[in-house]
């Protein structure tokens, strides 16, 4: 069962990879040397609000290749972020301590966090290693992950961010914090910087309670 | 399972015959590139536009059908909720075409088409959503100039058109006006998606929008409208803000374009 | 402090945002709405749930006589409609509940409203509300910024009892509000309103059409006149003539009458007046503090008043903006009709109507007066032109404007018997009076009509205007005819 979908996932990406054809030759990815991650969990059925609808792949800041369907099966806090950034990306990570700070009752393995970049071209993830190392971010609970312009640009539309590049590298964009269920549909939203973040946990620990 | 591979093959398939055609540029008016002042976004300064082709007319259900038929994941009831709200294609009878007013509405421009099927459609015609740039600044042209942002009449009739609820069967996309590019349609049809629709700091509380909210959006340049006389630009900008990536709206199509020659895509 | 503030407000806003986000979404939304009832449980499980009555202009929902706070749901559907502004004039409308003004909504103090917003699938245009009896952001307005074809929710405690204003708030603001999208809502105190016997809804607006007041056709939005704030209409209830007519508003002798009044704007500041009555009771801008004895009350663009009156004396009562050119050649004009028996004391109607006629009036002959050269008519349409004047000014006193004259005291000249028989005759009665009895259309009639002091041209002119007008037989009267006939008709 498990080589089979293994095999499976593998083909998938395969043919992915021959889809982003219909977005134009460019598109071939490059990352397929370096290890692919297949999803932690046993269901495939994803639901029909999913973000993990998204085929799209992406690398993590080990350089791993990865479908966001990995991240399927724990409740995730996600956040856009660009490491060059020098307001609020260091405050929406504060805000995410703020909030893990709460969570200390909870299991760790229940809850993720994912960071991915606005900035892709800048932000390759030797970059983002060092940004998760710069700002001791536990490796174990945070994934940064990067993409092709286009595949952040659909994820960031699905988180309802709002954000623009300029011409001089910075990026205007809102600031928010997703909260997703295991099954990667969006529960819960925090907006703003140094929001009062009990909603949000409150909305986590719900979700932990079902489970 | 299968079926997903066999979809995919499908997709597969059918962008690969779009991108042979790709070359024959019959229905795409060549938009000169030039600088114009959007209404938001580059803080009252001229921002420049580079040329692109741009599709004559808007995408039309016979058109629409066409790809929904290649690409069954886009038919009415496949669409994932994600990607395309429950009003999806809401004005087809069939799961995979017009239907019952066909006669009506094949030449008309579709609606009720999220973001993520706006998008799917044109990557699949070898051509992209247009920014919103691009689409304001082929807009700002009249029947007979390629800025008609000063023209009292050409603005009046923008505003008009804009105050008027929407007709029970939008008209074919060739009666519409025929601007200096070729381009038929952009006012006074239907409202279109762009690829950067959520690319304003723009919230929907517009009296709060002339000041950016530190805390809300980070960002340098000012959000305040470059012409708060421009009614129509506003309108535009605020029907965009109000959408979501999977909303479809009754009266909201697109169209595509397509880069000039060289593609070479300046990343810093 | 200013961090909790300012926290509170983000997490609002972010609420608003992130239910406008999954309304749309199928799967995703009970979760959610399960996930923020729960949060809330505590509060609403004590509530009953009340659907709100929501009413078309004049009417007014009925009077809350529940003693506890409700669960209260609005439900409001935004649809953008071409209707009537005047007759033979049409105007695209973008509505709240499908008429301007929009709906009425009535609720109680402390009353948690669960209000949705629904923007129709035809609607050209996004569209939110912003709810002057809303404590938050933007009064619901960041909240409810809802696309074509979408619905939006939130939820908000009525704190201050009032009559408040809603609109929409969406870019362009003043383009939305000029086109008709505002409202009411009357947040009645917990101890309710006094009891009345009538209730009605009235809101003023002006509307800025391309076309002058009265230019026929589907008059489009004219933004330079939006800017100028120089209405082509200003009515009330979102047409010329909503509430006269068959639409006037009605009440009994003895009745208490309780006004709702609004004023949508976008520009204007109203003078709130009924012609004939005083208002015995006004609630300032729509506040708590009550004004005995008023007479005008000022309704602020994006105000209110609540103005009260009993019903003393029948008749007709006009309510206008008393600034009066925008009742009279704007369209702000509407109507109250009491009934009922009269009491002569409080008003007797006319006792008496008297001839006035004081020395050195236009009928006494001024010595050597030096009368400025008179326009000479060279065709009969510019004796009618002149004649009218002369008639404004020296006959219509008595004969009235459309010379229909008055019974028992001065005869009619339309269709006048005595006139159209004799057109020699009525030349001699203008150059040299009359007196004595004449029958007129078999009225008789005895008075006095003075000697005009008027050129013989003068009077061809005016005698020639009478005779083509009200249905009299017609023809021009020369300046020979004139000359001779007053030698022949001499008394």
């Amino acid at each position: 069962m498990n080589t089979m979908r293994k095999y499976t996932t593998a083909t998938l990406l395969l043919l992915a990879i021959v889809l982003g054809a219909c977005q134009g030759e460019q598109s071939i990815i490059k990352a397929t040397e370096s290890a692919t991650l297949a999803p932690t969990t046993g269901s495939t059925e994803i639901s029909e609000m999913s973000l993990y609808n998204l085929d799209s792949d992406w690398q993590n800041q080990n350089s791993e290749t990865l479908k966001l369907q990995y991240l399927q099966g724990k409740v995730q806090l996600v956040a856009m972020i660009y490491t060059s950034c020098g307001y609020a990306c260091p405050r929406i990570v504060a805000d995410l301590i703020r909030i893990e700070a709460s969570l200390k009752e909870v299991k760790r393995e229940d809850v993720g966090i994912v960071l991915v970049t606005m900035d892709p071209a800048w932000d390759t993830p030797e970059k983002l290693s060092a940004f998760a190392k710069e700002n001791n971010l536990d490796p174990d609970r945070y994934k940064l992950l990067t993409s092709k312009q286009e595949n952040i640009q659909e994820l960031a539309a699905l988180l309802n961010m709002k954000y623009k590049m300029s011409p001089d590298g910075e990026i205007a964009h809102s600031n928010i914090i997703s909260v997703l269920n295991a099954k990667g549909e969006i529960i819960h939203q925090q907006e703003g910087l140094g929001a009062d973040p009990n909603e949000t946990v409150n909305a986590i620990k719900g979700l932990l309670h079902k489970i | 399972m299968i079926r997903r591979l066999l979809t995919a093959f499908l997709i597969f398939g059918t962008c690969g015959m779009a991108m042979a055609q790709k070359s024959t540029p019959a229905n795409l008016a060549q938009v000169k590139g030039g600088t114009f002042v959007p209404l938001y976004g580059s803080n009252g300064k001229a921002v420049s536009v580079q040329g692109f082709r741009m599709d004559k007319y808007p995408v039309t259900n016979a058109e629409y059908a066409a790809f929904v038929t290649k690409n069954p994941k886009w038919k009415k009831h496949a669409v994932k909720k994600l990607f395309a709200d429950a009003n999806y294609l809401r004005h087809w009878t069939s799961d995979s075409n017009v239907g019952k007013n066909a006669d009506k509405l094949s030449n008309s421009p579709v609606v009720n088409v999220s973001w993520f099927a706006a998008k799917a459609y044109c990557e699949c015609q070898g051509k992209r959503l247009p920014s919103i740039n691009e689409w304001e600044y082929a807009a700002l042209a009249s029947e007979t100039k390629a800025n008609a942002s000063k023209d009292a009449k050409f603005y009046q009739r923008s505003l008009d058109w804009y105050s008027q609820p929407n007709p029970k069967y939008l008209p074919p996309v060739q009666q519409s006006f025929r601007n200096y590019y070729g381009i038929y349609g952009m006012i006074g049809l239907v409202w279109e998606w762009t690829s950067d629709f959520n690319s304003n700091m723009l919230i929907g509380e517009s009296r709060a929008n002339s000041s950016l909210d530190r805390q809300l959006f980070c960002g340098a340049g000012a959000t305040g409208a470059s012409d708060v006389q421009n009614y129509v630009a506003f309108m535009r900008y605020a029907f965009r803000s109000s959408l979501k990536a999977n909303y479809t709206v009754g009266n909201l199509g697109f169209r595509c374009v397509q880069d000039v020659k060289n593609q070479a895509i300046a990343k810093k | 402090m200013k961090m909790s503030t300012l926290s509170k407000v983000v997490q609002l806003t972010a609420i608003g945002i992130y239910s406008l986000g999954l309304l749309a979404s199928c799967s995703s939304q009970a979760t959610t709405a399960d996930n923020k009832a729960s949060t809330e449980e505590a509060l609403a499980k004590e509530l009953p749930v009340i659907q709100a009555e929501l009413t078309d202009a004049p009417k007014v929902p009925a009077p809350i006589t529940r003693k506890h706070a409700a669960k209260v749901v609005v439900k409001l559907e935004v649809s953008e409609v071409v209707k009537k502004m005047a007759d033979g004039v049409d105007y695209t409308f973008w509505t709240f509940g499908g008429s301007v003004p929009g709906k009425f909504i009535r609720i109680r103090q402390n009353d948690e409203v669960e209000f949705h917003l629904m923007n129709h699938p035809d609607s050209k245009n996004p569209h939110n509300i912003d709810l002057h009896a809303v404590t938050g952001p933007g009064g619901g307005a960041a909240s409810t910024f809802t696309a074509p074809g979408h619905e939006t929710i939130f939820n908000f405690k009525a704190l201050n009892p009032g009559l408040y204003v809603y609109h929409c708030a969406t870019a362009p603001v003043g383009m939305h509000i000029a086109n008709g999208m505002y409202g009411l809502i009357l947040v009645e105190p917990e101890e309710g309103l006094p009891k009345v016997d009538k209730e009605y809804y009235i809101m003023q607006g002006d509307f800025y059409t391309k076309g002058a007041f009265g230019a026929p056709g589907l008059q489009p939005f004219d933004m330079e006149k939006a800017l100028d704030e120089n209405p082509s209409y200003v009515v009330f209830n979102g047409s010329v003539g909503s509430l006269t007519g068959d639409k006037a508003l009605t009440a009994k002798v003895g009745e208490t009458v309780r006004l709702f009044v609004g004023n949508g704007g976008p520009n204007l500041i109203s003078s709130f007046h009924v012609i004939g009555e005083i208002f015995d009771n006004v609630y300032t801008e729509g506040g708590t503090k009550v004004h005995s004895n008023v007479q005008t009350t000022l309704v602020p663009a994006g105000g209110s008043a609540i103005t009260e009156f009993k019903a003393d004396v029948p008749g007709n009562y006009v309510l206008v903006d008393h600034s009066i050119f925008r009742a009279f050649n704007k369209g702000a004009l509407g109507m109250i009709k009491v009934e009922g028996g009269e009491n002569k004391r409080l008003y007797s109607g006319q006792i008496d109507d008297r001839i006035y006629q004081p020395e050195g009036s236009t009928v006494q002959e001024m010595p050597q007066s030096a009368t400025p050269k008179a326009m000479v008519a060279s065709n009969k349409n510019m004796r009618i032109e002149l004649g009218k004047t002369l008639y404004a000014q020296n006959c219509q006193a008595c004969h009235q404007a459309e010379g229909q004259g008055m019974k028992g005291a001065f005869p009619p000249l339309a269709k006048s018997d005595f006139l159209n028989s004799d057109l020699n005759r009525a030349i001699g009665v203008v150059a040299h009076g009359l007196e004595g009895q004449i029958k007129v259309n078999g009225e008789v009639y005895n008075s006095t009509m003075p000697k005009l002091k008027l050129t013989d041209e003068e009077i061809a002119n005016v005698i020639t205007y009478v005779v083509n007008n009200w249905g009299n037989k017609g023809g021009e009267v020369t300046l020979d005819q004139v000359k001779k006939a007053k030698a022949t008709y001499k008394h």
